[in-house]
C-alpha cells in the first residue's frame, strides 16, 4: 500500500508497470492506487446509465429541489403504468449547491431515476444534454416545475409508438393554476425580450381532438425522438432563445412542430416573475448567433431590443455579439477553461466559456489535467462538437482539437490516474494541433494550440508542399505556443521568436525552415537566388540578403512568370532546377518583412524541375541605371559559388552540379534599379518566353 | 618569350559550351573560370612554348585575327593567377594595355575564388533577416536563424 508520499507511489507505479495492465493484479492494486492519486472533491457523481427504455422523462434544474421532488414523484405516483418503459433523467446544473446532495439521493429512492451533474455552464440549453444522456427512443424534456394531467404520460407513450421514424417535435396545451386552457403555441411575436408571445388554438380544446401543427411554442415540454434531435448551438450560455430557433431547425430537418390536446401540461410561474435578474446580452448574444447559425436577418432582434432597452444601452450589446461572432475564436462550438479565473480567459477571448475543474491528483497535477482533457473530449464527443479549444494555465496556454482529434486522443489518453500516471512516465503528453511536412528529405512537424497560428502554419509553412502523416519522425519541431499576451515561436522546443501575431512570426518561421532543409539536402544543392521560370526555362537572380530579390521576383511573378523561390534555387546533380516554393518575403519598403504567396501575385508555383536558361547577378542600385555585360559560363558558375551557402570544400560534388546547371545558361552581371524598371529589362533581355 | 604552365598535375579541367572553362586547382585551393580567350591561351600553354606559338594556336583555336598582342595578354592574365610562368617578357608588357585594333575577339579575363573566400561567402550566405528582428514586430530570441 502507497503512502501520499511521492516515494512510496513511484516505488508501487514501478511494480505496476511490470504488470499486464489485463491482469486482475493490476486491476486491484491500480484501484487502490487510484485513491491515492486522485483527491475526492465531496461533488455527488453522475447515477450508472441505467437500461435502455422507450422513454426518458428529463429536466435540468438548478438549487430547486422541492420542484423537482414533486415534479419526479408526481410521474411515478400518478403514471404507474409507464414506470416501466420509462426513465427519468435529472440534470442537476449546479451540483456544488444546496440541492445537489438531495437530488442524488433519488436515485436510491425513484424508480429508473438518473441523476446527473453538470456545472461547465449555466443555462437553459443544458437541456441539450438530456438528449445525449438520455438512452431511449424518444425524450420527453420539461421544466422541473411541471405537472401533468391525468393519463396524459400514457397516452404519449402510445402515441410516440406509433412515431418510430418521426423528426416531428410534439409539445401540449399549457393549463393554467385554474385548469383552464391557457395556450397551445406561440405566436411570431417580439415580446419583452423573447420571440413568441402564447395564443390559444381552439383545436386543443377537446383533450382527445387529434394532433395539429403549430408554428412554434414555449419550451416547459416537448418531446422527440432522440435521433431526430436537431440540437442546440453549442454556444449559447444563460437564458436562452430556444423558442422559433427549436422550431425552425425541426422544419429544416423536414420535421413538423406537433401539438398534442392530451399532453396538457401545468407550469408552476413565480409569483411576482424570476428571482434573478434578466441578462440582457446573453439574450442578444444567443438571438444573433441563432439567427446566424439560421442565416437569418438580425434586423428584427435589433429592432425589439432597441425598442425594449433603448438605441443607447442596446448597442454595446449588439457590437460585443457581433464581435464575437466576427472573432477568431467563434469558429470554436465551445471554449473550455481548465482552472483559473473563468473571467480572464473569458476576456481573452471575447466569448463565455465553459469552466472545468481539473481532478485534484496532488501527487502530479499532470494527472488532473489529463483528467480534465479526457472529460472535454468526451463531453466534445458526446455533444457532437467539430471544434473545441482548451484553455488553461498562466500564462494561458490553447490547445485545440477537432473531431477527427476527438476518438484518437480519447483511444491514446487513459482514463484512470494510475494509468495516465504510467502513461506520463513513459513520456506521454498532450499534444497540440500539427502537420508535418516533407520537404527535401527534412521532416518537418509543426504544431500549435492557437487558432491564429494555426491558420498562419497551415497557410505558410511550405504552401504548396503535401501534408504529410504526423507519426514520421520529425527532424526538426516547430511550436507556436500563447504565453500571456505573446506567441511565442520555438524550435525543437528553443524559442526563436515571439510577437503579439501569429503573422508577425512568419519571416522567422521561414527562415528556420529554410535553415532546417538547406542544411540536410543531400542530392540537391542551394544557391542563395530568387528564382522564376519562363518558357520552360529557369531565370536565376543570385543575391545575398538585402539584395531585393524577392521584391524583383515578385515584380516578375506578376508579369506571368513561374514561382520557383525568392530565396534558394535547389540545383540537381543534372543542372536542373528544382522549385523552393516557400512564401515570399517582401518589405515594400518597410523595414519589416511580410510574407506573400505566389498566388496572391496571380502566379503560377512550379511543380517540376526546369533547366535554368539565364543566370543574372544583379547589384541593386536605385540612384543609377539599368546595365548589364555578358559574362562567361565559368564567370556564371564562379557566381554560383559564392552565392551557395555550402562550402566547396566539404562538397566538392557542387562544381559539377554547378557546371551542368550553367551549361545551358546566358550569364549576365551588372546592376538593376527599380524592380519594375529591371523586369522590363529582364524581359527586354530574355524575350518574352511564355 | 617563354610560358610554361606552373602546374601540370592535379588541376581539374573543364570546358563550357560557351568555350570558357573552369580550373580547379585543389592543392592550391582555388577555382578559376577563364573566359574563351583565356582559356584559349591555356590550351595553347599545354607543354612548355613561346608567345607566338601561343598565338599561332589561338588564331587555329579561336579567331584567325588574334594578335602576338592579344596572346599576351592573356598569358599575363594567367601569369598573374600563377597559372603559367613567363621568361623574357617584353619590357614595358602590362595588362593595362589597351587593344584598340581588337574587334570580335573578348578580352582575356580570368577570374579566381579561393577555397577560403568561397567558405566565407557559404557563412555568410543564408536566408536572412538576422536574429536580431524580424517582420512587424517580432522579436527573434535566439541566434539559430542563419545571417
Amino acid at each position: 500500500m502507497p503512502d501520499d508520499g511521492m516515494p512510496g507511489i513511484e516505488y508501487f507505479l514501478g511494480v505496476l508497470d511490470q504488470i499486464p495492465p489485463s491482469s486482475d493484479a493490476f486491476g486491484h492494486a491500480s484501484r487502490i492506487l487510484d485513491s491515492h492519486l486522485l483527491r475526492p472533491n465531496g461533488a455527488p457523481k453522475a447515477s450508472p446509465l441505467g437500461p435502455e427504455r422507450f422513454l426518458t422523462i428529463a429536466m435540468a434544474t438548478y438549487d430547486e429541489y422541492d420542484a423537482t421532488f414533486f415534479t419526479v414523484q408526481s410521474i411515478r405516483m400518478y403514471n404507474p403504468e409507464i414506470a416501466d418503459e420509462t426513465a427519468i433523467l435529472v440534470l442537476d446544473n449546479h451540483p456544488s449547491g444546496p440541492s445537489a446532495a438531495a437530488l442524488k439521493c433519488l436515485e436510491e429512492k425513484v424508480k429508473g431515476y438518473r441523476y446527473v451533474p453538470y456545472d461547465r455552464f449555466t443555462g437553459t440549453t443544458v437541456k441539450d444534454f438530456l438528449f445525449r444522456e438520455a438512452n431511449s427512443e424518444f425524450v420527453l424534456v420539461m421544466d422541473s416545475h411541471v405537472l401533468f394531467a391525468p393519463g396524459a404520460l400514457a397516452k404519449l407513450v402510445a402515441f410516440l409508438k406509433t412515431q418510430h421514424h418521426s423528426k416531428d417535435l410534439f409539445q401540449g396545451p399549457l393549463i393554467g393554476d385554474d385548469q383552464s386552457l391557457r395556450g397551445t403555441h406561440f405566436d411570431p411575436i417580439w415580446s419583452r425580450g423573447m420571440h413568441g408571445q402564447w395564443g390559444i388554438d381552439q383545436r386543443a380544446a377537446d383533450p382527445d381532438a387529434p394532433p395539429f401543427e403549430i408554428p412554434m411554442q414555449g419550451m416547459g415540454v416537448f418531446a422527440c425522438r432522440k435521433q431526430a434531435w436537431p440540437g442546440f448551438n453549442p454556444r449559447f450560455q444563460g437564458f436562452c432563445v430556444e423558442e422559433g430557433y427549436l422550431h425552425d431547425k425541426i422544419r429544416r430537418n423536414s420535421g413538423k412542430v406537433m401539438c398534442l390536446p392530451f399532453l396538457r401540461w401545468l407550469h408552476r410561474f413565480r409569483p411576482g416573475g424570476v428571482p434573478y435578474p434578466l441578462n440582457w446580452a446573453d439574450r442578444v448574444r444567443n438571438y444573433l448567433i441563432a439567427y446566424d447559425e439560421l442565416r437569418l436577418d438580425h434586423a428584427p432582434v435589433r429592432e425589439h431590443f432597441e425598442s425594449l432597452l433603448g438605441a443607447e444601452a442596446a448597442r454595446p450589446l449588439f457590437e460585443a455579439a457581433q464581435r464575437e461572432i466576427a472573432g477568431p475564436y467563434y469558429g470554436f462550438d465551445a471554449i473550455f477553461a481548465i482552472d483559473g479565473d473563468p473571467a480572464r480567459y473569458q476576456e481573452m477571448v471575447g466569448a463565455p466559456v465553459r469552466r472545468v475543474a481539473a481532478p485534484e491528483t496532488p501527487w502530479n497535477p499532470e494527472i488532473g489535467r489529463v483528467l480534465a482533457h479526457r472529460s472535454i473530449l468526451v463531453e466534445a464527443v458526446q455533444q457532437d462538437l467539430r471544434r473545441i479549444l482548451i484553455l488553461e494555465g498562466d500564462p494561458v496556454r490553447e490547445i485545440a482539437y477537432e473531431s477527427a482529434d476527438f476518438e484518437r486522443v480519447l483511444a491514446e489518453l487513459p482514463d484512470t490516474p494510475t494509468k495516465i500516471a504510467l502513461w506520463l512516465r513513459k513520456g506521454g503528453a498532450l499534444q497540440a494541433h500539427g502537420f508535418g511536412v516533407r520537404a527535401f528529405g527534412c521532416n518537418i512537424r509543426v504544431e500549435t494550440a492557437c487558432l491564429e497560428a494555426r491558420t498562419i502554419l497551415e497557410r505558410y509553412v511550405l504552401p504548396s508542399l503535401p501534408r504529410m502523416d504526423s507519426s514520421n519522425r520529425p527532424d526538426m519541431l516547430v511550436r507556436v505556443a500563447r504565453v500571456g499576451e505573446q506567441l511565442q515561436l520555438s524550435v525543437d522546443d528553443v524559442v526563436v521568436a515571439s510577437a503579439g501575431r501569429a503573422i508577425d512570426l512568419v519571416p522567422a518561421l521561414v527562415r528556420v525552415v529554410d535553415e532546417a532543409v538547406i542544411q540536410r539536402l543531400t542530392g540537391l544543392r542551394a544557391v542563395h537566388a530568387g528564382t522564376v521560370v519562363l518558357g520552360g526555362r529557369a531565370l536565376l537572380l543570385p543575391g545575398a540578403t538585402h539584395a531585393g530579390k524577392s521584391s524583383l521576383v515578385a515584380e516578375l511573378l506578376r508579369r506571368g512568370a513561374t514561382y520557383f523561390s525568392d530565396e534558394y534555387a535547389l540545383i540537381d546533380p543534372q543542372g536542373r532546377v528544382h522549385p523552393y516554393p516557400r512564401p515570399l518575403l517582401l518589405r515594400n519598403g518597410c523595414p519589416e518583412q511580410f510574407p506573400v504567396l505566389a498566388g496572391e501575385c496571380n502566379a503560377p508555383v512550379g511543380d517540376a524541375p526546369a533547366p535554368v536558361g539565364w543566370i543574372l547577378s544583379l547589384d541593386y542600385q536605385p540612384a543609377r541605371t539599368w546595365a548589364i555585360e555578358a559574362v562567361p559560363q565559368s564567370e556564371g558558375l564562379l557566381t554560383l559559388l559564392r552565392n551557395t551557402p555550402h562550402v566547396l570544400a566539404d562538397l566538392p560534388d557542387i562544381v559539377g552540379s554547378f557546371q551542368r546547371a550553367v551549361a545551358g545558361a546566358t550569364c549576365y552581371t551588372g546592376r538593376r534599379t527599380e524592380a519594375k524598371d529591371a523586369a522590363d529589362e529582364i524581359f527586354r533581355l530574355v524575350g518574352n518566353p511564355s | 618569350m617563354q610560358v610554361e604552365r606552373t602546374s601540370t598535375n592535379d588541376l581539374l579541367v573543364d570546358k563550357l559550351p560557351d568555350g570558357s572553362k573552369l580550373i580547379v586547382d585543389p592543392k592550391n585551393e582555388t577555382v578559376f573560370a577563364l573566359n574563351a580567350t583565356a582559356g584559349a591561351a591555356w590550351d595553347a600553354c599545354s607543354g612548355p612554348t613561346t608567345l607566338s606559338k601561343v598565338a599561332e594556336d589561338m588564331q587555329r583555336s579561336l579567331d584567325p585575327s588574334v594578335t602576338e598582342e592579344l596572346a599576351l595578354q592573356s598569358i599575363l592574365q594567367l601569369q598573374e593567377k600563377k597559372l603559367v610562368t613567363t621568361s623574357g617578357v617584353p619590357s614595358g608588357a602590362t595588362r593595362r594595355q589597351v587593344f584598340a585594333t581588337l574587334s570580335a575577339i573578348a578580352l582575356p579575363v580570368v577570374v579566381s575564388l579561393t577555397m577560403a573566400e568561397q567558405r566565407a561567402h557559404a557563412q555568410s550566405a543564408g536566408s536572412g533577416g538576422g536574429a536580431t528582428t524580424s517582420g512587424g514586430g517580432a522579436t527573434t530570441a535566439a541566434a539559430t536563424t542563419p545571417a
